[in-house]
């Protein structure tokens, strides 16, 4: 099934699956409108990550992740010189 | 003259003579042990009112279209259409039931043809009787674009006993744009009394041309039933709708209220695996993703449509797991990596109209890693879904309840007063620890509604498996590698699925630890398993993506190596349904 993505600005804000026609996706984005307060759709008929509170990119089609809560850890980037050390 | 009663030879030799024009036994005489003293005919005709409601007396050759001379039993067939229309017998070899196929062909402008079959009543002024009638219909082949071509109308005819019309009223129509399993409804307007002089009902299912037809559409009457009540306020059928595609539902002739609505929401996406590698012994650390949130159920009892036509069904989607991450390490390169697992999206949120919402579970995020040795974090499991309505206020009582959905991986039980079960959860992602040389690795079960999962071993070099279990998604084995100075592969299993229609989690995948022993040039590939997608229609969330660490038992034995390492994906949450049940 096709999933339908509705967007508010290029916020993902809420996705169904179906197949709905021309009228039907009409009828969704009008009361969608209210219900959720989106502005347009976006159709996705593969099975690409779509992600609610991401975002979307208009002119590329790719949909991102909403930015992540917390930093990552560096990766440590010199040597230390425990090669030898002991078996766990 | 001998009479029925009084001489049981002539009753047992005259019974036994009652045979259609087929030659099929209207009554039987034998009386043995499981068999019915009606035929087919008769016995059609006792349970659902219709002498041949599921069309198993076929035509003589009911491998030829329907015709005066090809006549199916009980039932009559028309067309105006200078034969474009037609219809013939069909079996379907799955459900092992048979159908009549009304094809429309190429007609054009008001073309029809009529499957039409007839039931006797009885009735009086004081009885009040009331008919419902239910068809059950399948479509196939495609519409030929936007607008209807064709529509289909299910009517139903009362007439006296010298033939003249008593009532008339269609009870519900279709089109071949539209999709559909069924058409029903009261036989007479608003449900009101069939007229006392009434002896007969005509039931018939006309498809009438609106243009001319390009398309290959046609419909299929599996069975027809129609059933009586008497009395004020009595209906016949109690009707059930599944939804699982989003669709804006027709609300059929004379139903005006559902008594119940019966929604499960979208899990949430399980969290990726994160990856860690160094040439650094002992120092990788991936801690295990959050499985994806589960969804709750709802019902909603005794809802009122009013004069509405259509309610527009949002079925949620899952969400999508997160994205694996890999690590490639070329031959002489001493590059590390610490990359933590990408998080998982939440469901999308189930609707029914204005009447209620269901948002979906949400997405697990990541665990934390490290190539330092620095403790990480466990990723925490997808938020609950919830559900909000506008018409829980407008009803006395608590007409709605629900569950409190899992959270990734240790969901816990609602305490609803009922009907309520708990979503849930993705199973965590396995924790990854490095342990150079050690003979073992713990890998990690499942997440349940109220489990985590349970740790246990799994030998070194072996590959997890799948530990799927009947309701649950159980994990996948987790799986480590210690090979010398040959290629190195090691794969974690992936999460078991649950079972559809239950609540029912992903099982997260395994982690794998890839140490390496020797100082030889081999390759290092390793692959952790994947998070299980949770069964459609459970409200389950997905699993977590197993983390993957990489290191050597010594720098030396990092550096010559290439390697190929990536982690699990995250498991998809299931997708929403919503059931709908109606007095039809």
């Amino acid at each position: 099934m096709k999933r339908y993505v509705f967007l508010t600005g290029l916020t993902v804000t809420q996705v169904i699956v179906g197949e709905l026609s021309s009228d039907q996706l009409n009828i969704f984005v009008h009361d969608y409108r209210r219900i959720f307060g989106i502005d347009s759709s976006v159709i996705v008929e593969d099975d690409r990550p779509v992600w609610i509170g991401g975002s979307y990119d208009a002119t590329s089609g790719e949909f991102s992740p909403p930015p992540s809560p917390e930093p990552e850890p560096e990766p440590i980037v010199e040597e230390t010189t425990n090669d030898d050390a002991p078996i766990i | 003259m001998s009479q029925i009663g009084s001489n049981r030879g002539m009753v047992s030799q005259n019974v036994s003579q009652g045979l259609d024009g087929q030659g099929l036994a209207i009554i039987a005489s034998d009386n043995a042990f499981g068999v019915s003293p009606a035929g087919p005919a008769l016995l059609s005709q006792q349970l659902f009112g219709i002498a041949n409601a599921t069309f198993e007396l076929l035509p003589p050759n009911p491998n030829a279209a329907i015709s005066a001379e090809n006549p199916i039993p009980y039932w009559d067939f028309i067309e105006y259409s200078n034969g474009i229309m037609s219809a013939t017998a069909v079996y379907d070899s799955t459900t092992k039931t048979w159908g009549v196929t009304l094809y429309p062909g190429s007609a054009v402008t008001d073309d029809y043809c009529e499957l039409t079959t007839r039931s006797f009543v009885l009735t009086d002024d004081n009885l009040n009787l009331r008919q419902t009638a239910l068809t059950v219909l399948s479509k196939s082949g495609t519409a030929g674009g936007t607008a209807a071509q064709w529509r289909a109308v299910l009517s139903a005819t009362y007439f006296d006993h010298s033939g003249g019309t008593v009532s008339s009223y269609s009870i519900g129509t279709v089109t071949d744009v539209q999709s559909w399993t069924s058409l029903s409804g009261t036989t007479t307007a608003g449900g009101s009394a069939v007229g006392a002089s009434a002896r007969y009902v005509d039931l018939s299912i006309r498809i009438t041309a609106l243009g001319t037809v390009t398309g290959t559409a046609n419909l299929t009457v599996k069975s027809a039933l129609l059933s009586s009540s008497i009395g004020a306020s009595q209906k016949s059928f109690l009707v059930t709708e599944t939804i699982t595609s989003s669709t804006t539902w027709s609300v059929p002739t004379s139903v005006t209220n559902l008594v119940a609505v019966v929604g499960v929401g979208a899990g949430g996406g399980g969290a990726g695996g994160g990856l860690a590698a160094t040439r650094q012994v002992g120092q990788t650390r991936v801690a295990g993703g959050g499985g994806g949130g589960g969804a709750p159920y709802l019902i909603a009892r005794d809802v009122p449509l009013g004069t509405a036509t259509s309610v527009t069904i949002g079925i949620g989607a899952g969400g999508s797991g997160g994205t694996a991450q890999t690590f490639t390490k070329a031959a002489g390169s001493n590059a590390n990596a610490a990359t933590a697992g990408a998080a998982g999206s939440g469901g999308g949120a189930t609707t029914f109209g204005s009447y209620f919402t269901i948002t979906g579970g949400g997405g697990g995020t990541a665990g934390a890693v490290s190539n330092n040795g620095a403790a990480c974090a466990a990723g925490g499991g997808g938020t609950a879904g919830s559900y909000s309505s506008d018409y829980s206020s407008a009803t006395p009582g608590t007409p709605f309840t629900t569950a409190t959905g899992g959270i990734g991986g240790s969901c816990t039980t609602a305490t609803a007063p009922y009907f309520s079960e708990a979503g849930s959860a993705g199973g965590y992602g396995a924790l990854a620890l490095i342990y150079p040389y050690a003979t073992s690795q713990s890998g990690i079960s499942g997440g349940s509604a109220s489990s985590s999962g349970t740790a246990f071993a799994v030998t070194i070099g072996a590959i997890g498996t799948a530990l799927g279990s009947a309701t649950f998604g159980g994990g996948g084995g987790g799986a480590a590698s210690g090979a010398g100075t040959a290629t190195v592969s090691a794969g974690g299993g992936a999460g078991g699925p649950g079972t559809p229609y239950r609540s029912a989690a992903g099982g997260a995948g395994a982690s794998v630890v890839a140490s390496l022993t020797g100082a030889g040039s081999g390759s290092a590939i390793a692959t952790a398993g994947n998070g299980a997608n949770a069964p459609d229609y459970g409200g389950g969330g997905g699993g977590a993506g197993g983390g993957i660490c990489f290191t050597t038992t010594s720098s030396g034995n990092y550096d010559p190596r290439p390697a190929l390492i990536t982690s699990g994906r995250g498991g998809s949450g299931a997708n929403a349904i919503i059931v709908l049940v109606y007095v039809g």
